[in-house]
């Protein structure tokens, strides 16, 4: 598998994002922390490295602001672990830190294309 | 504010099953059984570190919200000066008020003589007493008379201890050229021994001084400190008590200050029978009170 390759292609997280990535890796159906840190990375290409301790703060923090709510339960597999779903709170703030995150890449973007092509 | 803190242990839980979950991944995307669980392990990263911030994480948001809740409470207070004032108000005077009163119960009631096994020590009051028993005030003074009958050995009592204030206040005395006033009483020659006083220098009082009304003194600690700055010399020194020399024999053990509650004493002499010290006839009229002592009986 392709998933082991080496560390170095990878990038660690901006600080902040990873909530967002969290929030919206909870849009399709509740989902435990292994399985998130899985689908950020894989649907990412690989690129994002996950460290697994920081999910878990802020899973942690994303429960204590209400924006998503935790439960224990049994995966597929028919093993135990803690499931996290959205909350109402929660899909709002998806909404509003996609929408910040488009117009900060955007304006990010504008700045570069603009000294790329003075360069 | 209140609610249910998760625990570390559920939060340890959790990190178990996301290892066992990605070591079942692993294996299903072909490495061996024990292969997957050191991967599982390693790309989890520091177990203990991850637990470590777990638990400041949620100590620190214990922190943050109980400062929240105090300027919450402070920003509240603000806005309603009236109810501010009112509030401090009332605790103060009330706390105010409580430590008055402990105060005063506390030195009245609740502190007890310095004294051997202050607990058996009673204080002599009679009821209905016939005329003429007491003298100014018939039912905390005793004559002479009543005074040594009641002395007189029953069991009850193992000691019964008189003593006169030389003066309402204080009284004239004179140690070497300047004169001044200190607070003294003439005491029964059991005063010392019944009370149980120990001398911390010199000796107290014998049944015989009484009997003898031998011109010696005792003071108190806090005069010997106050008036002689502790010079142990003072002993065999004369103290003029309303002229009448008396010599300094003994010094009373630290915080002995005499029987009545919130007045200190700075000396006692035997019982006098001579007019400038308060002579027989006066002593009839204001010998004051006994106490007793009952070693092995209760005390009603």
């Amino acid at each position: 598998m392709s998933t082991r390759e080496s560390t170095d292609d990878r990038i660690a997280l901006l600080q902040g994002t990873l909530d967002l990535l969290i929030l919206k890796s909870l849009v399709f159906g509740p989902c435990h922390g292994q399985g998130i840190a899985r689908a950020i990375q894989a649907q990412s290409e690989d690129v994002f490295l996950v460290e697994h301790g920081s999910l878990y703060v802020a899973l942690q923090r994303l429960e204590e602001k209400d924006w998503i709510r935790a439960r224990w339960g049994l995966s597929e597999n028919n093993r135990k672990a803690r499931f996290y779903s959205l909350t109402e709170m929660g899909r709002e703030q998806l909404l509003e830190k996609t929408s910040q995150w488009r117009r900060l890449t955007r304006a990010v973007g504008l700045i570069l294309d603009a000294q790329s092509e003075e360069a | 504010m209140f609610r249910r803190k998760r625990t570390t242990e559920d939060f340890a839980d959790e990190i178990q099953a996301h290892i066992e979950l990605e070591a079942e991944e692993l294996r299903r995307e072909g490495l061996s059984e024990e292969n997957a669980r050191i991967q599982a392990r390693r790309t989890f990263g520091n177990v203990r570190a991850a637990q470590e911030r777990f638990y400041l994480h949620i100590r620190w948001e214990w922190l943050d919200r109980l400062v929240r809740d105090l300027k919450f409470g402070f920003r509240s207070l603000l806005e309603s000066p009236g109810f501010t004032i009112t509030a401090i108000l009332t605790l103060a005077l009330g706390m105010g008020a409580n430590t008055a009163v402990f105060s005063v119960m506390n030195s009245v009631m609740l502190r007890s003589l310095p004294i051997a096994d202050a607990g058996r020590v009673v204080y002599f009051r009679m009821s209905n007493p016939p005329r003429g028993t007491g003298t100014i005030d018939s039912t905390e003074t005793f004559s002479y008379p009543v005074y040594d009958a009641l002395r007189k050995p029953t069991g009850a009592m193992s000691a019964v201890i008189a003593y006169v204030p030389l003066s309402s206040n204080k009284v004239g005395v004179r140690y070497g050229a300047e004169p001044e006033e200190a607070e003294g009483d003439m005491v029964s020659g059991s005063f010392f021994s019944g009370l149980g006083v120990k001398l911390q220098r010199g000796h107290g009082f014998a049944e015989q001084d009484e009997k003898d009304h031998a011109p010696i003194l005792v003071i108190s600690n806090d005069y010997w400190t106050r008036r002689f700055a502790r010079n142990p010399d003072v002993l065999g020194t004369t103290l003029y008590v309303n002229g009448i020399g008396i010599t300094i024999v003994g010094i009373a053990a630290e915080g002995f200050q005499g029987l009545e509650t919130g007045k200190s004493t700075d000396f006692w002499i035997p019982l006098q029978n001579r007019p400038e010290l308060n002579a027989w006839a006066t002593l009839w009229k204001t010998a004051r009170r006994t106490w007793r002592i009952r070693p092995g009986g209760a005390c009603g």
